[in-house]
């Protein structure tokens, strides 16, 4: 009798659909609070750097002088401590994963003196 | 459970005796940990029976940080005590098992003493000021299904 | 003494994924004396904490241990909410031990389908893994993180659950139940299981207490101890027993943690079902941690204990973690001592060993 149990299960799972996704074609949506990764908008940004003090990594990189904002996504740990000292609402936690990384990957922003408006994205628009 | 929950100092030879003591009363060793203070070092041991926790403390000299060994009474000890050893430098006569100090291998010899200084280790970075401009990498998550 | 052989044992072995290395002295085939040495991912995570402000500590205790990642944070935050006399409200002492609970299943899971590794057993293995992750998955959905799962914090916690997923938690719960119901048959009625566990690694209860072994390596020689029992979270208000078993061998570690699974499953409902309303953290503004304490949990692999010193700095002055395999080492090299060589993996796998938190 004790090959009847684990035989049932390995017949029912040879019949059924695997239980496993075929990872890069087809994905799971991720849920609503998943922490996917810190995205940034810099036209609210007033370069104040508390984000940059706080960060536990030092993943992030601001500078008031140079109005620049940079992210290192290899260091991110997606603590949230940016996301909930940010007072300008600027930075955000997106659900979306950061995709696999072969190199550091450092994401950074300038605000551009003259025109505000044509700020520049980080998802190389 | 804070309740039921003591810190007692005593004497470095009361060691042995409360050890022997507690082990005749049926408690069990928890833990054994080690504080670097200011002028001397602390040796915190904690016995536990039905849920009951007591701990006492003994004050050690700096200069001469030596403890004697509980291996006789609580076979158990000697990982606690190889660790005091480590990271502390404790000399413990009488010890059952004695790794010689390589029980946890750190780089830093008895980093616990509280003569290190942690380094700050800013990670390389690689955008300097004048090149943070330029936008490193843009990377664009493929998205499918 | 007759002539006996010395096997080195780890750090990298196949069975074993864990950097835990073993001088194992042979007589034959049979092992006389077991040498432990660790040591080899020292991180010096409690000198962090003499250096760290004490809310962002909270991060980094969590990531003492990747799989019991949220209860040292749990530990971690009472004893600092102790240390500042904080009342956590209702709410977030319910959440924390629904998660507590669903990080033991997710752990002893883990345990399991390594243990069926272990001896063999492929098919088991991977089934253990697919029911973990669909408890990863609600892991995930309730917190946001799978492994890291980064919602406690001191005061509360950071997010709160809304009702509607809560639900769908239960519902899922009832689904992981089935599927685990059949996989747990598997290891209580399969010989394979039977023939690599059973009268394997005995130790007895005055041994295991003596040795100070904790967590199911005590449960499994029948010494009923359980650090939940004292009550800290919601547990004093849940109704549950510690589980227990007599035989004090392989099998029986094995059948305490299936025991356990079908218990946390149980305890994770009672929570869900007497989830009170209201807020779900406390603030703290200008406070800090001063005084000592001493802070005792139940992880899946046993009791770890917390030591906290503080003086009213922004820091804490000690921080030390005991955590359940440390306790566990005398234990196990008490069990390998008159076993067979092939048995080794399985004795030392029955511990759940997690060397890499041993050493922070």
């Amino acid at each position: 009798m004790s090959w009847f149990s684990i035989s049932a299960l390995v017949t029912r799972s040879a019949l059924h659909r695997p239980v496993t996704r075929l990872y890069p074609f087809e994905r799971r949506t991720p849920y609503p609070k998943t922490r996917g990764h810190i995205e940034f908008k810099i036209n609210d940004c007033t370069f104040c750097t508390v984000c940059a003090v706080k960060c536990p990594t030092g993943a992030i990189v601001a500078s008031k002088k140079d109005k620049t904002w940079a992210i290192d996504h290899s260091l991110c740990i997606l603590c949230g401590n940016c996301v909930h000292d940010c007072r300008e609402g600027c930075i955000t936690q997106c659900n979306d994963p950061w995709p696999p990384m072969r190199t550091k990957e450092i994401v950074s922003f300038r605000q551009d003196f003259e025109t505000p408006s044509s700020l520049k994205t980080p998802r190389g628009a | 459970m804070s309740a039921n929950e003591s810190f007692e100092d005593i004497e470095l030879d009361q060691w042995v005796a409360t050890a022997s003591r507690h082990r005749a009363d049926g408690f069990r060793l928890v833990q054994m940990t080690g504080t670097a203070r200011e002028d001397h070092f602390e040796v915190m041991i904690s016995y536990d029976r039905n849920y009951d926790c007591v701990n006492f403390r003994v004050h050690v000299p700096r200069d001469r940080p030596e403890l004697p060994s509980l291996s006789v009474v609580f076979p158990a000890s000697f990982t606690y005590e190889n660790e005091l050893k480590d990271l502390f430098g404790f000399n413990i006569p009488g010890l059952a098992l004695d790794y010689g100090g390589n029980f946890l291998r750190t780089k830093t010899k008895i980093p616990f003493s509280g003569s290190v200084t942690l380094k700050k280790e800013k990670p390389e970075r690689a955008p300097s000021r004048a090149a943070a401009g330029t936008k490193v990498a843009p990377p664009t998550p493929v998205r499918e299904g | 003494m007759a002539n006996t052989t010395i096997i080195p044992f780890g750090p990298q072995h196949p069975v074993l994924p864990e950097p835990i290395h073993l001088d194992l002295e042979l007589d034959d085939e049979r092992v006389v004396q077991a040498l432990p040495s660790i040591g080899y991912v020292h991180r010096g995570l409690e000198l962090l904490a003499e250096r760290h402000d004490f809310v962002e500590m909270a991060q980094v205790a969590e990531r003492i241990c990747g799989i019991c990642s949220f209860i040292h944070g749990q530990g971690y935050c009472q004893g600092i909410e102790r240390l500042m006399g904080l009342e956590v409200p209702p709410r977030a002492v319910y959440l924390r031990t629904a998660w507590a609970e669903m990080s033991r299943i997710q752990s002893h899971l883990l345990w399991l389908g390594l243990s069926a590794d272990a001896f063999g057993f492929e098919s088991l293995f991977q089934h253990s893994w697919r029911i973990r992750e669909m408890l990863v998955d609600i892991i995930e959905e309730t917190t946001g993180g799978r492994v890291i799962f980064g919602s406690c914090k001191v005061g509360g916690i950071r997010k709160d659950v809304d009702a509607e997923t809560l639900q769908r938690v239960n519902r899922r719960m009832r689904e992981i139940e089935a599927a685990f119901d059949e996989v747990a048959n598997i290891f209580r009625a399969d010989r394979t299981v039977k023939q690599r566990t059973v009268g394997v690694g005995v130790m007895s209860a005055e041994d295991a207490y003596a040795l100070g072994a904790v967590g199911p390596v005590l449960r499994a020689s029948g010494f009923a101890s359980d650090t939940r029992q004292l009550g800290y979270a919601a547990y004093g208000e849940l109704e549950w027993e510690p589980v227990v078993e007599q035989a004090g061998d392989c099998y029986a570690r094995c059948e305490v943690r299936l025991r356990e699974i079908s218990q946390s499953i149980d305890l994770i409902r009672q929570c869900l079902a007497n989830m009170p309303e209201g807020e779900i953290e406390v603030t703290f503004k200008g406070k800090r941690p001063k005084g000592e304490t001493m802070v005792r949990l139940e992880q899946p692999r046993g009791e770890v204990c917390y030591y906290m010193s503080a003086n009213g700095q922004k820091n804490l002055e000690r921080f030390r973690v005991r955590t359940p395999t440390f306790a566990n080492i005398a234990p196990l090299v008490h069990m390998l001592k008159g076993c067979d060589l092939a048995d080794v993996p399985v004795i030392v796998l029955t511990i759940d060993p997690c060397v890499s938190c041993t050493e922070r």
